[in-house]
């Protein structure tokens, strides 16, 4: 099992997060996984630039344990 | 702790002493290197009632328990003393080399209290350790004289300098300490007691080993990390530009949501913290106006900060000592102003909000002319930004004439007069004199009627993040023992560092109303305390405040912490450390005579009244009742923001003063 932190949109479903915000996911993961998950259209994941460790990414890449997954790419402060 | 050197070096410039000694392991043990090494020398040695600019005041320069370890974005030094500026406590931070510098010369500090007679610079190599005459260089520009500095011959082939610019020497108390060509450690005036020791630089040669404890956990951290963030870089279609929208959106939404820390790498790694500018206005981060005005106050707001205009200047990227990041860059300014100055730093964010948006100046060439002589005056871009903001509503409403600004038509958005106030602060001529030392001291010159128009927090222009679109933000300015830095903490990088994730008492950020936000509530206040105490074990261990905003689960302070000193130590043992270190700072303040709750924020910095259009419409930030749970959820009283008894002793601080450091 693998562990990923997933930063989630309003909107999107987050039965499979625990309190914390991180998804539980089965070893060879995919991105697309969590988007399934958070019931999130891969279309509308890739305009909200969807990324792994800030890393733009698609949604057939392959997870590792920690990855963090965020939907903006923001700046905060600075 | 295996990772520091265990010593520090006391130079009294009076009398020209210099004394080595070793500091008691339990100290390291207790308050790591950095701000917490420095709180607890300073508590001890600085007298009550210490003139900030005399001879019993110490200023310490202080490198980061994992600096030289191997561990990634660990290398800022940081001046610590008693701030001239706000009374109290006073730190500032700087990257580049310096850090590392101190550690290789086999010293973990640096303190140097007394006053010099004739100006002077402190060497120090491996074998060299003397004060010697630096009348050559008083009077020369920190620019100018590092390299000069940097010529010396040494045991080094290039020696770290950290040196301040005539904004130091002529006692500026907005003044800060320059490396690397004008980088500055620049908050709490800490440049001026420099100046008023009569120490223009401190110059380091020596290249002994740093050690850590686990060093294969330490480079495997750092691998894993250096992969993450090489592969974070904006694809190439993306345009600064977006970021200015996706701030429109932030503004306009009705709820605040906590973002990723790990997005913050692509856009500093191409733009560096520029990126920010018109995002951060558009959401109601961003103060307009001497903090009264709203984004459309500002023309052409989206095109004159694009950060990819500033892009197109930039000749090279640089990165700080180990770090995989690397936001700084140079750029070409030998266009401007008669081809004065060849380069200038890409100036940071904070620059730019304070001599644009702040001032309503769009003229972003003339933002880069004023970056190159505050750096090489060696002067705090935000205190002048925001006290030019002062003089510009003060002469607007009447409260200062020309006779006074030297025939200056001190004009919003007014570029050239802008410059011409800058040269004369610089130069303390005329009215430049006057405002030289920040807007508290401006104010007790321009008569109390002018006070309404000075931000500063106890002494200090705040940083250009508002208060009032962020209520921990607002509590951070006010209760932090250096008040109105920015760096400290905020609600936005609460969701950022995730520190939920380390430590148990840490509440989860959710998204949330913004009205809700600003009703005082105890999660806030428990969330600034853990943000208070884990942001002070950042700087114990040198770290940057990029890698903080990374989050707990990408920049892996507390394993790299336990990795280099050998320990097993959890997250909320860790928190309770960064609560020691924030604990002495306040106890520094209260010794000389700081009342921590009568520190507050202008009123209009508070939104009272409120802004009555644009992101931050209608929101007032009730940060004194804020304030009073930060208070409480640091075992503080939360009417006067004293450290309880119990608090005090509960975090040992009583044994860890008793401790003395030895000569050797
Ligand atoms: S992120 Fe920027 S400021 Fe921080 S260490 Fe890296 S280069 Fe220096």
């Amino acid at each position: 099992m693998i562990r990923v932190r997933v930063t989630a949109p309003p909107g999107c479903s987050r039965k499979k997060l625990d309190e914390r915000g991180w998804m539980e996911l089965p070893d060879g993961a995919r991105l697309s996984n969590v988007l399934k998950a958070l019931r999130m259209p891969k279309l509308l994941a890739r305009l909200l630039m969807v990324s792994i460790n800030g890393a733009v990414a698609s949604p057939d890449t392959e997870l590792a344990d920690g990855d963090s997954i965020a939907f903006f790419s923001m700046i905060s402060g600075g | 702790m295996k990772s520091c050197m265990g010593h520090i070096l006391e130079v009294d410039l009076s009398n020209g002493t210099i004394v080595k000694k070793k500091v008691p392991e339990v100290v390291y043990d207790q308050v790591l290197s950095g701000k917490g090494l420095g709180a607890w020398y300073l508590y001890k040695h600085i007298p009550p009632g210490a003139d900030p600019l005399g001879a019993d005041n110490i200023v310490g320069f202080v490198s980061g328990a994992l600096t030289g370890t191997g561990a990634l974005m660990c290398g800022r030094w940081m001046v610590v003393t008693k701030s001239p500026l706000t009374g109290g406590w006073g730190d500032a931070n700087c990257g580049g080399s310096f850090s590392p510098a101190i550690k290789q010369c086999g010293v973990d500090a640096i303190f140097f209290k007394g006053i010099s007679e004739k100006p002077v610079y402190f060497f120090m190599d491996n074998e060299v350790c003397e004060i010697r005459d630096a009348s050559e260089y008083w009077g020369i520009d920190a620019v100018e004289a590092e390299l000069k500095l940097q010529e010396i011959k040494s045991g080094k082939k290039k020696p770290s300098v950290a040196v301040i610019g005539t904004a130091g020497e002529n006692l500026s108390l907005i003044s800060g300490v320059c490396n690397e060509g004008g980088r500055i450690a620049a908050r709490s005036g800490v440049g001026a007691v420099m100046g008023s020791k009569k120490l223009k630089a401190v110059v380091l040669a020596g290249n002994q080993k740093i050690n850590c404890e686990d060093k294969e956990k330490v480079k495997e951290l750092s691998k894993d990390l250096a992969a993450k963030v090489k592969k974070a870089y904006p694809p190439g279609v993306m345009k600064g530009r977006i970021y200015g929208t996706l701030g429109k959106v932030m503004g306009a939404l009705p709820i605040s949501l906590p973002l990723d820390g790990p997005t913050n790498i692509a856009p500093l790694r191409k733009w560096g913290t520029s990126v920010n500018t018109v995002m951060a206005v558009n959401m109601g981060d961003g103060p307009v106006k001497n903090w009264g005005g709203v984004p459309k106050d500002v023309s052409a707001l989206a095109k004159s900060f694009d950060p990819d205009n500033i892009l197109t200047r930039e000749t090279k990227k640089y990165h700080c000592y180990a770090c995989p990041l690397g936001c700084g860059g140079v750029i070409d300014i030998s266009d401007l102003n008669g081809g004065e100055f060849a380069q200038t730093h890409k100036p940071e964010y904070e620059t730019i909000q304070a001599f644009g948006p702040l001032l309503l100046n769009n003229k972003l060439k003339t933002i880069f002319y004023i970056n190159e002589l505050l750096n090489r005056a060696g002067m705090d871009s935000i205190s002048a930004g925001n006290t030019i903001a002062y003089a510009i509503e003060c002469f607007e409403n009447g409260l200062i004439d020309k006779n006074e600004t030297c025939g200056l038509e001190l004009k919003w958005g007014n570029d050239q007069d802008i410059v011409k106030l800058v040269k004369l602060m610089v130069a303390r001529e005329g009215i430049g004199d006057k405002l030289a030392d920040g807007v508290r001291k401006a104010v007790e010159y321009f008569g109390p009627e002018t006070a309404k128009y000075a931000m500063h927090v106890g002494g200090q222009e705040p940083g250009m993040h508002d208060s009032r679109f962020d209520p921990q933000l607002a509590v951070h300015f006010m209760t932090e023992p250096a008040p109105g830095k920015h760096t400290i903490g905020s609600g936005g990088m609460y969701g950022n560092m995730a520190l939920w994730d380390i430590c148990s008492w840490a509440p989860t950020a959710k998204p949330h109303s913004k009205k809700a936000d600003h009703i005082p509530n105890e999660e806030i206040g428990i969330a600034s305390c853990a943000t208070a105490c884990y942001s002070m074990l950042v700087d114990g261990a040198g770290g940057c405040y990029y890698g903080q905003l990374m989050g707990v689960h990408m920049w892996k302070l507390i394993d790299y912490l336990n990795a280099a000193a050998g320990w097993q130590r959890t997250g909320d043992e860790f928190l309770e450390m960064g609560k020691r270190i924030q604990t002495l700072r306040h106890m520094f303040n209260i010794k000389h005579g700081i009342k921590p709750a009568d520190r507050h924020l202008p009123k209009r910095m508070q939104g009272d009244p409120p802004l009555r259009s644009g992101p931050l419409k209608n929101l007032t930030t009730l940060a004194d009742d804020q304030a009073k749970y930060h208070w409480q959820a640091m075992g503080y009283d939360p009417e006067t923001g004293v450290p309880k008894e119990e608090t005090i002793e509960a975090l040992n601080i009583p044994s860890l003063l008793a401790l003395e450091a030895e000569v050797i």
